[in-house]
């Protein structure tokens, strides 16, 4: 105290000299340290974007750099809707000259490999860039050889999982089929890259059947029990098309004769372990999920295929300093969702930042939000908010849309309203 | 000397409870109500300013933004979303959510 003089007292109000003028005072620099270092995040989905940006905006000093392969983005979500035809490639997909107005440094190239002891990614460019820390958001790979003669289906039977080429192929086949068809839709066992995905594919697809081919069918032939937002969804479209044998949309859970046994691609049909042969005129089959190779060739995921991460901070079980978000990590009772990635990477940011400043990261909160089109004016949604509890992370509160007639019509038209709503808002936030 | 030293304690002080309360745009690390507010920003948008027909939920009073989060929950105030998320959450953050958009 004896030593402030005036000239110190001037510094003190100046921003520029309040640290060093704090610790002067005995006041400890920890509390405003500025946050500062290198982070290199993989990934430019919802994970990585949206980390990028959460980053930036906490630890302005922080040099973050984001590495994808492509040059834009297109989203998962409301893909469905353009393969209802109601929305076209271009409405879903985002440039990164957003996240490069918010000063993040975006490198277009190919991540060959993961160095995770030594925090450092190879690009097939040639370049190598390593950080002091790393965040990988880069998603699912589909396994084969689970139902015989499915590794060569992609042109014949599209996956339409990955949002871009393939959703436009299976566009087109189902423009190019009579009235009177069959859509077959076959989902892989859990846990895949969104849970509701395949059963807002069937509604949308309806929806376009139902206004210009009538008289055609959908059947899910499905590996599970039970699906998201079951009874909701069931509801729905008896309400909007009709469900059951005969009707517009006959869902055969796996207990029932669902699971798969074979597929051929040449007669568009599938059989199942029951010996069932169902025929279809187009055929939608979505293979099973692991984590991506990129995280699995760097020894990052286990036996399972996933990568298992402490869930309050997000960072690895295996190596130190590298935080995995999104589709590829172990994340309790998390779906795997592009709202789910959005808030692990929230809290990735803010323990990151945290870390680099010198400070304790604050106590994490996940949420997570999916809406479904029913149809372009009808949506239902699963939300939920989770604590880190015990060591992982559990739901503590939520729900599904009541199942209609539960709710008036006018509830699940709002629904519809917020679900254009949110994909406005969360990419916004991710993309600019 | 005495005086302008008590004048400087007390302006320190000021100084840094600023930063404190300021949250991460001073203090550069992420306050506990920044990391809550986030999670509203998903829908809600950046800073609360959104897409419509999201509310905007930017410089609301606190005591309005508080007495909605728990209408939600008792279901007093219709939502088709919110009375799902607002009882995931305890008054404390609920106030701390209110106080990072009060200021934005």
């Amino acid at each position: 105290m004896q030593n402030v003089k005036r000239r110190d007292f001037i510094k003190l109000v100046g921003s520029a000299g309040a640290v060093s003028g704090l610790t002067a005072m005995g006041i400890p620099t920890s509390v405003l340290a500025k946050a500062s270092g290198k982070v290199v995040i993989v990934g430019g989905g919802f994970g990585g974007a949206t980390c990028a940006t959460y980053l930036k905006r906490w630890g302005p000093d922080i040099d973050v750099t984001l590495v994808e392969r492509d040059s834009e983005f297109i989203t998962c979500p409301f893909s469905n809707e353009v393969i209802g035809g109601n929305l076209e490639l271009k409405d879903i997909t985002h440039s990164y000259d957003g996240l490069k107005k918010r000063g993040i440094n975006v490198v277009h190239d190919e991540v060959t490999g993961i160095d995770a002891g030594a925090k450092k990614v190879s690009l097939k460019g040639g370049q190598e860039l390593a950080g002091d820390m790393l965040v990988l958001s880069p998603g699912i790979r589909f396994i084969y050889d689970r139902v015989e003669n499915d590794t060569k289906v992609e042109e014949s039977m599209p996956h339409a999982w990955k949002a871009g080429p393939q959703t436009m192929l299976l566009r087109k086949q189902l423009e190019a089929m009579n009235d009177g068809g069959t859509v077959l839709i076959l989902p892989p066992p859990k846990p895949f890259r969104c849970p509701p995905g395949p059963y807002e594919r069937a509604s949308l697809i309806a929806n376009y059947l139902k206004n210009n081919k009538p008289k055609s069918k959908i059947i899910i032939v499905d590996s599970n029990t039970s699906h998201s937002k079951q009874k909701a969804f069931h509801a729905a479209w008896d309400h909007l098309y009709g469900l059951g044998e005969g009707k517009m949309i006959q869902w055969i859970p796996e207990n029932e004769g669902g699971k798969l046994e074979s597929l051929d691609p040449g007669a568009m049909s599938v059989t199942t372990t029951f010996g069932d042969t169902f025929k279809g005129d187009v055929v939608n089959f979505i293979p099973y999920q692991k984590a991506a190779d990129l995280v699995e060739n760097a020894g990052l995921t286990n036996k399972d295929g996933w990568c298992d991460v402490n869930q309050d901070t997000f960072e690895s079980k295996v190596a130190k300093g590298v935080h995995i978000i999104g589709d590829s990590c172990v994340a309790g009772a998390m779906p795997k969702s592009g709202h789910s990635a959005a808030s692990q990477a929230k809290n990735t940011a803010a323990v990151i930042v945290s870390r680099l400043a010198g400070q304790e990261p604050p106590e994490p909160t996940y949420a997570n939000t999916c809406y479904s089109f029913i149809s372009p004016d009808f949506a239902i949604s699963v939300a939920a908010v989770y604590r880190f509890q015990e060591g992982s992370i559990k739901r503590v509160a939520g729900g599904v849309t009541p199942p209609y007639p539960e709710e008036k019509e006018r509830f699940y038209k709002n629904e519809a309203k917020y679900t254009r709503g949110w994909y406005k808002s969360i990419t916004s936030e991710g993309w600019g | 000397m005495r005086t302008l030293q008590l004048h400087i304690t007390g302006l320190v002080a000021g100084i840094l409870a600023l930063l404190l309360i300021s949250g991460p745009a001073l203090a550069d690390g992420v306050s506990r109500g920044a990391l809550l507010a986030s999670m509203c920003e998903t829908c809600h948008g950046t800073d609360g300013v959104g897409a419509k027909p999201m509310q905007s939920i930017n410089g609301m009073d606190v005591k309005d933004f508080v007495d909605f989060m728990k209408a939600f929950v008792s279901r007093e105030e219709a939502s088709t979303m919110m009375y799902r998320h607002a009882e995931g959450y305890t008054d404390e953050e609920i106030q701390a959510m209110a106080e990072y958009f009060k200021d934005r």
